[in-house]
Parts: structure tokens; sequence; C-alpha cells
């Protein structure tokens, strides 16, 4: 065995995953320490730079989990990272509008102004590219294109790192006061656009509280293709040198994800309070956002469909310029923690 | 039992109450368990006259723990209900603004325009008082009146009881919810800048001011007198009709019991007491301790002490002097003490 890493650095979004159940529980904590390794949140750092790596997975020796956005891009950009699972959590996708706008179905958006976010200061605006992704292949299923709709910039300054994550009763936090928060929603309810992409449990929030009429749910559609955004699937990854140098405790993080997971299946009451805390939500909009069966949805593989769909994204990704160039998603594949555990069933008994 | 019960109504309003965590944690059905009572939500009724006794309390055999001022208008309307306790979980009754507004302080509201909600088809509409009290009471710190900020009205259609309630995961939802429903009509007016400022109060309120990014002109949830706190949640009514508390006066008394020992877990268990609240609420649990404190779970404690009764007594001489209620009342003749005597002197209070 090589000599111990002292520190392991690790960070999740606030959405279903794996690895934030495994955070909540405990068990990566408890794995990587029979190893003799801490872990740390990379989130809650009080460096802006460390913080920054949950964008740009700079940080040597760490782990994310979380959308696939920032990952393409860092890996885009030459980043030696290595992708050890993928996890496929179905979520609500809505374009909504307001009652009055007189948009019913995809069809009326023909013509109409669509509220994009726009982080100018991000290195990477996940937060476009995901609703512009939900926004093309909703009109994709009726014949139509992004330029057929006009397009209108809502700015937001600052960085998505500007302020620690806290853990507040389990939650953790992101505080960006006196910022401007949902422009675009604040914008569709001035009436400045006819519509806007959101996603996930506060979407589901936001439109039950404003009488939001939901023109369509891409996050429902049958084709997976239709279905895949930057959390589907969500990327499991790690830096080279982790791999590298400690491939144990690479293996070992897979393990406590896919202890978390099997755990989550049988426990779907105490995961849906975890995914309430992940997400910062009630377990009703987690319901509303993620199904009865979210705790299902929990699911680590590198299964053919997620790859694909992850193929997919990524040339989306660079054909809208967010990447500098698109690549071969399997290379960016490592199967070997994966296939090491599932030989050793014993490993996902504990 | 005085009189064997058939059926108990109970109901209880989407905020921290001792009942309402007696019900999410079975206690209250287990409590009647050994008498053969039937016990039954009246919000959850598929009959839309059994919901409205939640605001009305005309339901015989009934029991209440929620927001006062439903509670206050149904006795000036001459419904005989009593008081067996009142609890009081401070939370934050915020007025808003936006970073635009030019609104920093109490004395900025002077002719500005004031949201509020206006439900005309309603018996009580709670929600315009409770936010007409807020806007009252910030405006007396700085020796202001209503009269001094211009009044804008925001009309909702329909009544609060028009949909039948389920509970989902322990949140109270609405079931078939209408397809336009327009909620936060005064958020959305304070978002296009059609007026100046709003009252928001409790966890929805830190959570929308938190996306919006909107600015808290005072929170009068926070101010040291509890007269300037007192509103619709503080202190909340327990309350039964009299029928129960006459002809089931040991039912009347397990109720109490079941309170008191529910708020007694809770202060000892703060952890589950907070998912309890964020199931009640529907919030998550951050937002829970963001509006009821980290101390949410001791703030759960139903008294009849003197502090409650008085601020009881002047918000129903605020409803009054703005016409929510026909007529004033002394709230000392509604509370009835002996319910609340009897458990407490009968029982030793040991957290179970």
């Amino acid at each position: 065995m090589t000599q111990p890493l002292d520190t392991l650095w690790y960070t999740r979004c606030p959405v279903p995953t794996g690895l934030g159940i495994a955070v909540q529980k405990g068990w990566l904590q408890d794995t990587l320490g029979a190893l003799g390794t801490q872990v740390q949140s990379l989130r809650e750092s009080t460096d802006q730079a460390v913080r920054e790596s949950h964008f740009d997975h700079s940080l040597r020796h760490s782990v994310r989990h979380g959308g696939n956005i920032p990952a393409i891009w860092a890996r885009a950009q030459g980043r030696e990272t290595r992708v050890i699972g993928l996890s496929w959590a179905d979520e609500v996708q809505l374009i909504l509008t307001r009652p009055d706008s007189g948009i019913n179905t995809v069809k009326d958006l023909k013509g109409r102004r669509f509220g994009l976010p726009d982080w100018a200061g991000a290195q990477i605006d996940f937060t476009r590219a995901q609703a512009l992704r939900g926004l093309e292949n909703a009109l994709k299923l009726e014949g139509l294109q992004v330029g057929d709709l006009q397009l209108v910039n809502f700015r937001y300054g600052g960085t998505f790192s500007d302020a620690p994550v806290r853990t507040v009763s389990g939650t953790p936090v992101g505080a960006q006061p006196g910022n401007g928060r949902n422009l675009e929603l604040v914008g569709l309810l001035r009436g400045e656009v006819d519509a806007i992409f959101l996603k996930g449990a506060s979407a589901a929030q936001h439109a039950h509280d404003f009488g939001l009429h939901t023109v369509i749910d891409t996050g429902s559609h049958p084709d997976p293709l239709i279905r895949s955004n930057n959390g589907t699937p969500r990327t499991l990854a790690v830096d080279l040198a982790l791999l590298d140098e400690h491939f144990e405790v690479a293996s070992a993080i897979l393990d406590s994800v896919l202890r978390a997971e099997q755990w989550a299946h049988t426990h779907g009451e105490e995961t849906r309070r975890y995914l309430a805390r992940e997400t910062n939500s009630s377990e009703y909009w987690v319901n509303a956002a993620y199904g009865e069966d979210a705790h299902l949805r929990l699911r680590t593989a590198l299964d053919e469909q997620a790859i694909e769909a992850l193929q997919d994204f990524t040339r989306f990704l660079h054909r809208w310029r967010f990447i500098p160039q698109s690549f071969d998603v399997r290379d960016w594949i490592d199967r070997r923690p994966l296939e090491a555990l599932l030989a050793t069933p014993t490993a996902l008994a504990g | 039992m005085s009189k064997p019960l058939d059926t108990l109504w109970y109901t209880h309003s989407p905020v921290p109450t001792g009942l309402g965590i007696a019900v999410q944690s079975g206690r209250l059905a287990e409590a009647f368990l050994p008498f053969g009572t039937n016990i039954q939500s009246l919000r959850e009724s598929s009959e839309r006259e059994v919901r409205e006794a939640h605001y009305d309390h005309h339901l015989q055999n009934s029991v209440r723990h929620g927001g006062n001022i439903p509670a206050i208008w149904a006795y000036a309307s001459g419904v005989q209900t009593r008081v067996l306790g009142l609890s009081w979980s401070d939370e934050v009754q915020l007025i808003l603004t936006t970073a635009e507004s030019g609104v920093k302080n109490i004395r900025d509201l002077k002719n500005r325009r004031f949201g509020l909600p206006k439900w005309a088809n309603v018996q009580i509409d709670f929600t315009r008082a409770q936010a007409l009290r807020g806007l009252e009471n910030a405006l007396k710190l700085e020796g202001l009146n209503v009269s001094d900020v211009e009044l804008v009205d925001y009309p909702y259609g329909g009544t609060y009881s028009d949909e039948q309630k389920q509970h989902v995961y322990g949140s109270e939802v609405s079931l078939g919810v209408s397809r336009f429903s327009r909620r936060n009509n005064e958020l959305i007016g304070l978002l296009r800048g059609d007026i100046d400022a709003i009252f928001l109060k409790g966890a929805h309120a830190v959570h929308l001011a938190n996306e919006f990014g909107l600015q808290v002109v005072v929170d009068t949830g926070s101010h040291p007198d509890p007269l300037i706190r007192s509103n619709n949640g503080t202190p909340r009514t327990l309350t039964v009709d009299i029928n129960l508390l006459q002809e089931h006066f040991d039912a009347s008394v397990k109720i109490v019991d079941t309170v008191l020992r529910t708020e007694q877990w809770a202060w000892a268990n703060p952890e589950e007491t907070r998912r309890f609240l964020a199931r009640e609420l529907n919030t998550s649990e951050y937002w829970v301790a963001a509006a009821y404190g980290e101390d949410a779970h001791r703030r759960l404690r139903t008294t009849l002490d003197a502090r409650s009764i008085e601020a009881l007594q002047d918000f129903t001489d605020f409803l009054h002097r703005w016409d929510f209620i026909p007529r004033r009342f002394d709230v000392r003749d509604w509370i009835d003490f002996s319910v609340l005597e009897k458990v407490i002197g009968s029982t030793s209070r040991v957290a179970v």
C-alpha cells in the first residue's frame, strides 16, 4: 500500500446524490477514516480558490458528485479528471409561463421572449447551459429551434463560489445576501419575458407559489436524450492523481456511495428527509420534483444509457460554445474502481 | 370517560403547534384508542362545510389549535367555544421591500404604497388582519399610523376551504389544486414594482425574502415588547366547542394532557421536532430554524399565562377596532382554566 492520503476534499451539488447521503450518514468519513484519510468539505472552505474547485475541479485529491456541466467543462479545459460513476435521478425540468401569457403548448413559444440567466463572471455558466438545453429539447419535440424565440438575458454579478457554504440543521446552504436572485422568474412575473426554465424541487415550488403554467416538463419525457441535462446523468468524478496514487481511496469513495444508495433503496422515508436537507426543500417538494420513488433513483453505475446521454450533452455544450472542444466521454471514464467493487460483492454488504 | 365520545374532530393550522405534532406522531390517536373514539381531521373532509369549521368552529366535538383570528372571530360571532390553552411560538413577522424602493426603515414607509391581501368571499380574512396588525405595530414604533401609508388591496377569489386538504409526507396540501390558482399576489405586486412594501410571516417569509433578495424593513416578531409581537400566531389558541367541554370533560382533559406531553417530548428532541415542524409547514428544516429559531422545539409550550392572555385581549381589541369582529369581549370569559388545572394537578409532569 502506498503512503496513506492525508486529506480528501469532497463536494456535491445540493441535489440527490449518493455522495450526499454518504456524507450525511457519516459513511464517507468512516470508510476513509479506516484508511487513515480525513475528509474535508470543499465548499465550506474559507478560501474561494478551494470553493471554486466545485466548478473547475482544480483541487488535487478531490471527489465531486453533482451536475455534469462543470465536470465536462473542466475536462474539456484539459483538467485531468476521471468519471468513476454516473447516477441518473430524473427530476422535473419545467418551461414555465404566466397563466395570462397565452402560451399553452410548446408551439406557442414561437416568436415569444424567453428569459435566460447570464452569469458573466462565472467560469462556466451551468445555469444558462441547462436552461438552454431544456428549451432546445422542448422545441425539438415540435420541430422548432432556439432561433425561433427571442432570448432575453438576466445578468447576475459575482460567481457561484463567492461565499462559503455553511451546514445548518444538516442543510448545506450558500449565503449570497444582497445579490439578485431568481431574476428570470422576477422578469417573468413582471411580464418582461413570456417563459423561463426552472428545474428540481425549487421549480415545482415556485410554479405552485406563483400559480405558473407548466408548458412542458422535459424531465418526464420518455426519450432519455430529451431528459438528459446537467443532472441527468450526474457525474461522480475524481482527479487523476487520486486514482493513480491512491486507488484504494477512490475505491473506498465509490464503496461508500454505493452503500449509501443501497441503504436508500430500503429506507424511503429517511432518504426523503436527507434529500429534503440536501435540497433545502420540504419532503413534499422532494416528492413532487423527484417522485415517490426518489430513494430508488439513487443508483450510481456506468451504464450505456447514461454514457450515451453524457456524450450527447457534451456535444450540445460544444455546439453552444460552453466548452472549447468536444471529446469522447468514454476516454474520460475509468471503470476500474467500479469493476473492482463489483468483483468483491462483500464490499457492498457493509 | 364522562360519556362515550364517538368522533373527535381535530384541526391544526400548518404552523408549530403541540396538537399538530401530537397528530403527526400518532399520540393523539393513541390517547383515544382505549375509548373507541374515532379521530377525524376536519380539513381532510370531502365536505367543504366541514372543512370550513377550521375557521368558524361550528362543528360539535371538535378541537382546534392554530391562529387565534378565526377563533376570536367565531367566538365574537356567537359560536360557543372555550380556550383551553394558549401557546406562544415567536416567529418572524416581516415588513419587506425591494432594494429599488428606497425604503430603508419604518419612517420611510410614510406615504408609500403597502400591499394587503383581500379575500372577498371569506367569513374572516385572517391574512389581511395579520398583515394590518404587523403594519400597525411596526408604524407605532415610529409614531406613525396606518393612515400614513397608502393601502393597496390584492383581491383573492374563493375561500380558504374550497379545496380538500390531504397530508403528504406530513405536509398539508390541497387536492386538485385549480390550475391557475393565484397565490402571493402582494409579493408579485412588490416584485413588479407596483407597491413599495408588504407583510409576510413565518418560514415562507424568510424563504421568499431570501429567494428574491428582499430587504427586511422590520421584524416585529423579534421586538422585545410582547404586545408588538402579538398577532395571529402569538399566542395561538387551543379551543374546543362547549359541548365537548361540558359533555365530554374527560376527552377535553385527554386532549390537553396529550398536547402537554407532546410538547415535553419536543423539548428533549430538537432534531425530530424540527423534522415534524418542517413537514407541518411544508418547508425545509433550515427555514424552520430561520423562522422559529434554533430553539423552535422549546417554543412549543401551551399554558394560560397572564402575558398571553393580555396579548390576546390586546389583539381582540385590535380586531374590533378594524371591524374584523362584530363585538369586543373579555377574553377571560372565553378561557376555561379547569381543564389545564386538572391536567397539571393530577399528573406528574414527567417527560415521556
